[in-house]
C-alpha cells in the first residue's frame, strides 16, 4: 500500500536524481568533456516533445477517437524528413548569429526588430499557457489518483484542488535551479539537456512497462486485446477513421500543426536549435527521433482498448488509464514507476519550456523596454538578467496554473494541448518563408504574426474562456451579439470543421496572406534587406573578413566596448573572449585605442549570445560615438556599385550588338558596292553591245548613202550585214526587256502541258546552226517515252537554248563537245547540259546566276554576253517550282542542270 | 527548397554524375511527398474498416507499417555515404570565421 510520504519521497527523490544528472553533465562540460556531444543524447532530448500529453493524454484520446492520437506523432515524422534541409539551415543560421530563442531568430531575420521579438514572445507566452496548464493537470491528476487510492483506505483527505499550485511552485523552483543557476547567462544549458535525455528514457521505459503489463498480463498478448475489442461495438468503432471527429480534414490539420510544432514550439526550438552541439547530429536524429515516437505509441491503443473493456461503465477518466489499470491490479510498484514516468514527461516539458520562454521574456521583451527607458546602465547587469529570467519562470508557471484553474476541468488533456500547437504553427510562415524568400519583410511578418495570433485567440482561446464562465457562452453559440457569422467556431459561416481545423485554416490564411501580401506591396529597410540576404544565402560563400565588419561606422574605445561586454557576461568571460579575439587576429588590444569595426561586430555577436540580437544592437549603438548605424550609407554604396555594374553590363551588351550590326552593315555595303559595280558594267556592256551593231549599221549605211555607184552585189552584201546587225540589236533589247518584265512580275505566263523530249528537240534544232558554225558536236540522251511537265513551253525552250548556246560559246571550236541528257525520278525531271569547255571556278558557281554577273576571264578579254541570260533562266525555272545549278564534270567543263516537277494526272 | 545540398554542387554533366548531396535532397523531398500521400485521405479510407490482420486492426497495422517504412527510408537516405564525410565538401558548410 502506498503511503503519502512514499509518493512524495519518490517524487522528490526522482527530481534529485535529475538534478544530479544535470549537475554531473555541467561539471563534465566545464572540464571540456561534454557528455551531450553525440546524436543519441540529442535525439533523446528532442523527445521532450512527448509530454504528459503523450503519457496520459494519448490513451485518453485513443479511448474516444481511435487512431486520432496518431497525427500528433506522424506529423513530426513527416517533418523530420525535411530536417536535413530546413532544420540544418536554421541551426546553421542560429549558430552564426548566436541566436538564443525562436523570438530572437525571427527578430533577427526581420532586421533585428525588437517589436517582432516582443510580439513572438507574447504569442509564445500566451500560446503556451494552455500547454503548461496541461502538464499541471496531468501531474496533479496523477497525484490525486495515487493519493485517492490510498485515501480510500486511510480515510485521509488529499491536497485537493491546490495540488496543482504546489506542483507549479515546485516546478518553478526546479526550473530556476536548472536553467538559471549560473551568473553567466548563456544560451546553452548542457546539464538541462542531459537531464531531459535521461527523462526521455525513463518515460519510454515506464510507458512500455505498463503497455506490456496490460497486453501480456491482463490479456494474452496484443492479438487477444484486439480480438476482444473487435467483438464489442463500443471498442470496435475505434478501429476505423469514423470515430475521429472532423474526419480526414481534422486528420490533415492535426498532421500539419504537429509538423510545425515539432520545430516551432519554443521548447522544441530551444532543444533542436539552440542546444544543438553539432549540425551533423541532425542526420541521426531525423530518423531516430521518429523511431522513438513510434516506440512510445505502440501500446497506446492496446492500453486504451484494455482500459475501456476493463472499466466497463466508463466511470474512470480515460486520461488516467495507465495509472488506474496498474492500481486496480494492486501493482503498486508499477503504478509508482508509471507515475514517475508521467512526472518525467511533464516536468521535462515544463523545465525546457519555462527556460525557453523566460529567456525570450528577458531578451526579447524586457531588455528592449529597459534599454529604451535607459534603466540598464549600471554594473552587474548579469544579475538583473538572472532576476528577470527567474521572475519570468515563476510568472509563466503561475499563468499556466491560472489557465488550469479556469478551464482545466472542462477539457481533456489533448484538447488543451492542441490549442497551443495551433499557436506555435503561427511561427511557421515567418520562419520558413523568411529563410527561403528574401522578399519577406518586417512589416509583412509583423502583420502575419499579429493577424494569425488574433484569429487563433479569437477562435480557440476565447471560446475556452467562455467554457469556464469568464465570458458568456452566448459568445460561442450563436456568436458575439448573436451574430452567427462571427461565432468563433464558425467564422464567416464556415461550418463543417471541428474547432481546431477551423482555427488552423483561418489563422493560417490570415497569417500567410498578410505576410505575403504586405511584403509584396511594401518596401524593406536597409537592415532588413541585409539580414534577409544573410539568412537566405547563408550557405553562399562570403569573402573572408567581410562578415559584419562594415556595419558599424562610428568609433568607440576598446575599454568602453570591453566594459559593456563585461557588464553583461561578467569580467572573466569578457576577458577570455577579447583575449581569444586578439590572438585570432594577431593584434594587441589597448584599452585606450579606438575599436575597429571588426571588434565592434565581434562584441555585438558576443552580446547577442546572451541578450539576443535586437538588444545587443541597441546596447552597442549606445556606446558608439558619431554615426552609429551607417547601414543606409552602406546600402547606398552597394546600390550604386550594383547600378554601375548593371550599366556596364548593359554597355557591354550594347557594344556587342553594335559590333554585330556593323559587321552586318559592312557585308551589305560590300554587296551593294558589288551590285553597283555590276550595274555599271552592265550599262557599259549594254551600251557597248548596242554601239557595236549601231556603229556597223551606221558605217555601212553611210557607205551605201555616199557611194551611189556601188555594184549591186556588194550593195546587197552590205545591206545583209545591216539587217543582221539590226536583228542582233533587237535581240539584245528584247532580252533586256524580257528580264525586267519577268523580274517585275509583269510577264504573262502561258502554261500548258508539254513534252520535255519535244522541247529538247526544238532547242537542239534552234542551236544547230550555231554549233555547226563552231564545229561543235552536240549529242543527246533522251528517254523512250515522253516526259510531261506543266509550264510555259517557249520559256523552257529559251532556257535550254540559253544553256546550250552558252555551252557552245565557251567550248573550243573543233574539239568542243556538248551533251544533252534528260532523266527523271517519280517526282521531277532533270535536264543536264554538259560541256567540255573552260569550266567554272567553284566559288563562281553560286553567283553566276545573279543578274549582271559575268565571268571574267583574263584570257578572253572583255566579258561575252549581257550577263542576263542565266539570271533569266533562274527566274524562269524558279517560277516553275524547279531549281537550277551548275556543277563540274569529268570533262573539266561544266554541267548546267535544272529540274522541273513532273506533271501527274 | 534548394538549400544546403545544392550549394557548391556541380552542374549536371550526365546522369551518372549527379552530385551526391543533390541526390539526397531529391530523395528526401520525394519521401516527404510520398509520406504525405500515404498518410492521408483517400488512401487511409481504404484501410478504415474493422478488420484484423495478424490479429491487429488493419488501419492500425497500416499506419505503423508506413511509419516504420518512412523511418527506415530516412535512415538509409541520410546514412548513405560511401565516401567519408571529408570527401563531400559540398556538405561541409563554411564555418563562421
Amino acid at each position: 500500500m502506498l503511503q503519502h510520504w512514499v509518493i512524495l519521497l519518490v517524487s522528490f527523490g526522482y527530481l534529485s536524481i535529475l538534478f544530479a544528472v544535470a549537475y554531473y553533465a555541467d561539471k563534465r562540460a566545464d572540464s571540456g568533456r561534454s557528455i551531450i556531444g553525440n546524436p543519441y543524447i540529442y535525439t533523446f532530448s528532442i523527445a521532450v516533445y512527448c509530454t504528459g500529453w503523450t503519457f496520459y493524454g494519448s490513451v485518453g484520446r485513443a479511448a474516444s477517437t481511435g487512431v486520432g492520437f496518431l497525427p500528433i506523432y506522424l506529423g513530426p515524422t513527416l517533418a523530420a524528413t525535411t530536417w536535413w534541409l530546413v532544420l540544418r539551415k536554421i541551426i546553421h543560421l542560429s549558430k552564426t548569429n548566436h541566436i538564443t530563442s525562436i523570438a530572437d531568430f525571427i527578430a533577427s531575420r526581420y532586421g533585428k526588430s525588437s517589436v517582432i521579438g516582443g510580439l513572438v514572445t507574447v504569442i509564445s507566452v500566451v500560446g503556451i499557457m494552455p500547454y503548461i496548464a496541461l502538464q499541471l493537470k496531468a501531474i496533479s491528476t496523477s497525484f490525486n489518483v495515487l493519493f485517492q487510492s490510498t485515501a480510500e483506505k486511510a480515510g485521509e483527505i488529499s491536497f485537493g484542488h491546490d495540488t496543482a499550485l504546489y506542483i507549479a511552485l515546485v516546478l518553478a523552483v526546479f526550473s530556476i535551479l536548472f536553467g538559471t543557476r549560473h551568473i553567466d547567462v548563456t544560451e546553452r544549458h548542457e546539464g538541462m539537456v542531459a537531464a531531459i535525455a535521461f527523462e526521455s528514457i525513463v518515460k519510454l521505459l515506464a510507458f512500455s512497462a505498463v503497455g506490456i503489463f496490460v497486453t501480456c498480463t491482463m490479456f494474452d498478448g496484443p492479438a487477444d486485446v484486439f480480438r476482444q475489442a473487435a467483438a464489442a461495438p463500443e471498442t470496435s468503432r475505434l478501429m476505423s477513421m469514423d470515430s475521429l471527429p472532423g474526419g480526414y480534414a481534422s486528420w490533415l490539420a492535426l498532421t500539419f500543426i504537429s509538423m510545425t510544432a515539432i520545430v516551432f514550439l519554443p521548447r522544441q526550438f530551444q532543444i533542436l536549435v539552440v542546444e544543438n552541439v553539432n549540425e551533423e547530429h541532425v542526420r541521426t536524429a531525423a530518423w531516430l527521433f521518429p523511431l522513438y515516437l513510434l516506440a512510445i505509441n505502440i501500446f497506446v491503443l492496446p492500453i486504451a482498448l484494455g482500459g475501456i473493456m476493463f472499466f466497463q461503465s466508463g466511470s474512470v477518466d480515460a486520461d488516467m488509464f495507465v495509472l488506474t489499470l496498474s492500481l486496480k491490479h494492486e501493482k503498486t510498484v508499477l503504478a509508482l514507476f508509471v507515475f514517475i514516468g508521467g512526472l518525467s514527461a511533464a516536468t521535462g516539458m515544463v523545465i525546457v519550456e519555462t527556460i525557453a520562454l523566460s529567456t525570450m521574456l528577458c531578451n526579447d521583451l524586457m531588455m528592449p523596454i529597459l534599454l529604451r527607458l535607459k534603466l540598464l546602465r549600471r554594473d552587474g547587469m548579469g544579475r538583473v538578467l538572472l532576476a528577470i529570467r527567474r521572475g519570468g519562470i515563476v510568472l509563466i508557471l503561475l499563468l499556466g496554473y491560472l489557465y488550469f484553474r479556469l478551464i482545466g476541468e472542462s477539457f481533456a488533456l489533448v484538447t488543451i494541448g492542441l490549442v497551443s500547437f495551433a499557436a506555435a504553427a503561427q511561427f511557421a510562415p515567418a520562419i520558413l518563408l523568411g529563410i527561403y524568400w528574401k522578399g519577406a519583410s518586417r512589416r509583412g511578418a509583423l502583420a502575419g504574426l499579429a493577424g494569425g495570433f488574433i484569429v487563433w485567440a479569437y477562435t480557440l482561446l476565447l471560446p475556452s474562456f467562455a467554457r469556464s464562465g469568464w465570458i458568456s457562452m452566448s459568445f460561442v453559440e450563436p456568436g458575439p451579439f448573436g451574430i452567427f457569422e462571427l461565432g468563433p467556431y464558425h467564422l464567416f459561416n464556415l461550418t463543417g470543421f471541428e474547432p481546431i481545423t477551423h482555427s488552423v485554416f483561418w489563422s493560417m490564411l490570415f497569417n500567410v496572406g498578410l505576410l505575403v501580401g504586405v511584403s509584396l506591396f511594401g518596401r524593406q529597410e536597409a537592415l532588413e534587406q541585409l539580414q534577409a540576404a544573410m539568412f537566405v544565402d547563408v550557405y553562399k560563400k562570403r569573402a573572408p573578413d567581410s562578415a559584419d565588419a562594415p556595419l558599424w561606422h562610428g568609433t568607440t574605445l576598446v575599454s568602453d566596448l570591453k566594459g559593456l561586454v563585461e557588464r553583461m557576461l561578467g569580467a572573466e568571460r569578457a576577458n577570455a573572449a577579447f583575449r581569444s579575439y586578439a590572438v585570432q587576429h594577431a593584434i594587441e588590444l589597448h584599452n585606450d585605442a579606438s575599436a575597429d569595426e571588426n571588434l565592434i561586430a565581434f562584441a555585438e555577436r558576443e552580446l547577442a549570445g546572451t541578450v539576443g540580437a535586437a538588444s545587443a544592437r541597441v546596447m552597442v549603438s549606445s556606446i558608439i560615438e558619431g554615426e552609429a548605424l551607417s547601414i543606409e550609407g552602406l546600402m547606398k554604396i552597394l546600390d550604386e556599385t550594383s547600378q554601375v555594374i548593371e550599366y556596364s553590363h548593359r554597355l557591354e551588351q550594347k557594344s556587342r550588338e553594335l559590333e554585330a550590326a556593323t559587321r552586318e552593315l559592312k557585308r551589305t555595303n560590300e554587296r551593294l558596292k558589288e551590285l553597283d559595280r555590276m550595274k555599271d558594267e552592265f550599262v557599259s556592256t549594254v551600251s557597248h553591245e548596242l554601239r557595236t551593231p549601231l556603229t556597223s549599221i551606221r558605217a555601212f549605211s553611210e557607205i551605201l548613202q555616199d557611194d551611189e555607184n556601188m555594184d549591186p552585189q556588194q550593195r546587197q552584201q552590205l545591206l545583209r550585214i545591216v539587217v543582221q546587225e539590226t536583228e542582233r540589236l533587237t535581240r539584245l533589247v528584247n532580252q533586256v526587256l524580257d528580264f525586267t518584265k519577268i523580274e517585275s512580275g509583269a510577264y504573262q505566263w502561258t502554261r500548258e502541258k508539254m513534252d520535255l523530249v519535244a522541247v529538247m528537240q526544238e532547242a537542239v534544232t534552234a542551236t544547230g546552226q550555231l554549233a555547226n558554225n563552231r564545229k561543235i558536236s552536240v549529242t543527246r540522251e533522251v528517254l523512250d517515252g515522253p516526259v510531261f511537265v506543266f509550264g510555259d513551253k517557249d520559256r523552257i525552250v529559251q532556257v535550254i537554248i540559253n544553256l546550250m548556246s552558252n555551252a557552245i560559246k565557251y567550248c573550243a571550236p573543233e574539239t568542243g563537245k556538248v551533251h544533252l541528257r534528260l532523266s527523271h525520278t517519280a517526282n521531277e525531271a532533270k535536264i543536264e547540259v554538259i560541256d567540255n569547255g573552260s569550266g567554272i571556278e567553284p566559288e563562281e558557281r553560286e553567283r553566276i546566276f545573279e543578274r549582271f554577273h559575268q565571268l571574267r576571264d583574263s584570257s578572253k578579254g572583255k566579258p561575252q554576253g549581257t550577263g542576263l541570260g542565266l539570271a533569266i533562266c533562274k527566274t524562269i525555272i524558279e517560277n516553275h517550282n524547279g531549281s537550277i545549278w551548275v556543277e563540274g564534270n569529268h570533262w573539266n567543263g561544266s554541267s548546267f542542270m535544272f529540274t522541273l516537277p513532273i506533271m501527274t494526272d | 527548397m534548394i538549400e544546403p545540398g545544392f550549394e557548391g554542387a556541380k552542374p549536371y554533366s550526365g546522369d551518372r554524375h549527379i552530385p551526391k548531396p543533390q541526390r539526397r535532397v531529391e530523395r528526401v523531398i520525394s519521401l516527404l511527398i510520398a509520406g504525405i500521400a500515404f498518410l492521408n485521405f483517400p488512401i487511409l479510407s481504404v484501410f478504415s474498416k474493422i478488420e484484423l490482420v495478424f490479429g491487429i486492426p488493419v488501419l492500425y497495422f497500416y499506419l505503423f507499417l508506413v511509419w516504420g517504412l518512412i523511418i527506415g527510408a530516412m535512415a538509409l537516405i541520410l546514412h548513405d555515404r560511401p565516401q567519408k564525410s571529408s570527401a563531400s565538401p559540398a556538405e561541409k558548410e563554411p564555418e563562421e570565421r
